[in-house]
């Protein structure tokens, strides 16, 4: 008679839906498990699986991968299990995976983005960080 | 709340967002939040040759925080009703 | 309804409707319609006109060349943070 030990098992209501989630509401709780890039106040491009976020738009990132450019090829440096501040958190994009190479951007592997970074010249090296850089860190 | 009124109007219209390191996007305003945190849709950089990074995302989060601007359509926008709703809400503040 | 100007905002208050001069950050004016604020200074302007100054030193001369360069927007939200002045547009006469 409901005594525990007896093996009654009351049925779960399902959790409700996530604070955010509401008609009009800017959400992340879309991106959750999705794959993502996503822009830093100081200009890096990091990718990865979005595993977590909150209020604050501080994010966990899940396989992080920092994106370097170098004139028309790139390369991803693996880092890991990421935890972004919401305030260095510029904008977060789901990737389109076939969209990632083009005619224009072709990717390479992590070895020689670094080579091709260390062969640019220092100014080449800077141009995609520094253009995407919020003023008032430099 | 005003301005997130305002842009809960706008939701489905197209506007370009600059940010604060001069980087511009368009797209289709699909939500906004209480901090004017936006979502885009159908999301491109104005000037991609320059920033070919976000060639590959399909729609697109960002902070309110990082914004300078956000260019809205003026057919879209109704002056007095928002003008009226000004006044409202500084009129509240006291 | 205060019609009265008792704080800063309230100077605001008065030009909406009206042609306002902002300053923004990063050597930026505007000059629009004030069609709405609110208490952190974030404004919708109508048939706005942005101007960006910029300096440059030459190298030989030492020189200041400053350039000016405008555009024109219909509409405009402005990010009440990028905001430095609000004024009434400068009167000539």
């Amino acid at each position: 008679m409901g005594l525990p030990g007896m093996g009654f098992q009351h049925p779960v209501p399902p959790p409700p839906p996530p604070p955010a989630f509401f008609p009009g509401s800017a959400s992340l709780f879309e991106q959750l498990d999705k794959r993502v890039m996503v822009v830093l106040r100081d200009g890096r491009h990091l990718v990865g699986v979005m595993r977590s976020y909150d209020q604050f738009s501080n994010i966990v990132l899940e396989d992080t991968h920092e994106r370097h450019f170098v004139r028309d090829i790139f390369g991803d440096i693996s880092l890991g299990l990421y935890l972004v501040r919401g305030d260095a958190l510029v904008l977060m994009g789901e990737l389109d995976e076939t969209r990632e190479e083009t005619p224009r951007l072709r990717r390479v592997s992590a070895d020689e983005i670094i080579e091709a970074q260390q062969e640019a010249s220092a100014e080449e090296r800077q141009d995609a960080k520094l253009d995407w850089l919020f003023q008032d860190l430099s | 709340m005003l301005f997130y009124s305002f842009f809960k109007t706008l939701v489905g219209k197209e506007i370009a967002v600059e940010l604060k390191n001069d980087v511009a996007l368009t797209g289709t305003l699909h939500s906004v939040d209480q901090y004017l945190n936006v979502k885009l849709t159908d999301v491109q950089v104005v000037d991609a040759e320059r920033y070919p990074q976000l060639g590959a995302i399909k729609n697109c989060f960002i902070r309110g925080s990082v914004v300078r601007y956000i260019q809205i359509p003026s057919a879209d926008v109704d002056t007095e009703l928002l003008q009226d709703a000004c006044r409202k809400e500084s009129a509240q503040g006291k | 309804m205060s019609s009265s100007v008792e704080e800063p905002l309230d100077l605001i208050r008065l030009s909406l409707d009206e042609r306002i001069h902002v300053k923004c950050r990063g050597e930026r004016e505007l000059r629009g319609k004030l069609h709405s604020y609110d208490q952190h200074l974030n404004m919708v302007l109508g048939d706005v006109e942005e101007t960006v100054t910029t300096v440059e030193v030459d190298e030989d001369t030492y020189e200041e060349i400053v350039r000016t360069s405008k555009r024109s927007i219909e509409m405009l939200f402005v990010r009440g943070d990028v905001v430095i002045l609000v004024s009434p547009p400068v009167r000539t006469t």
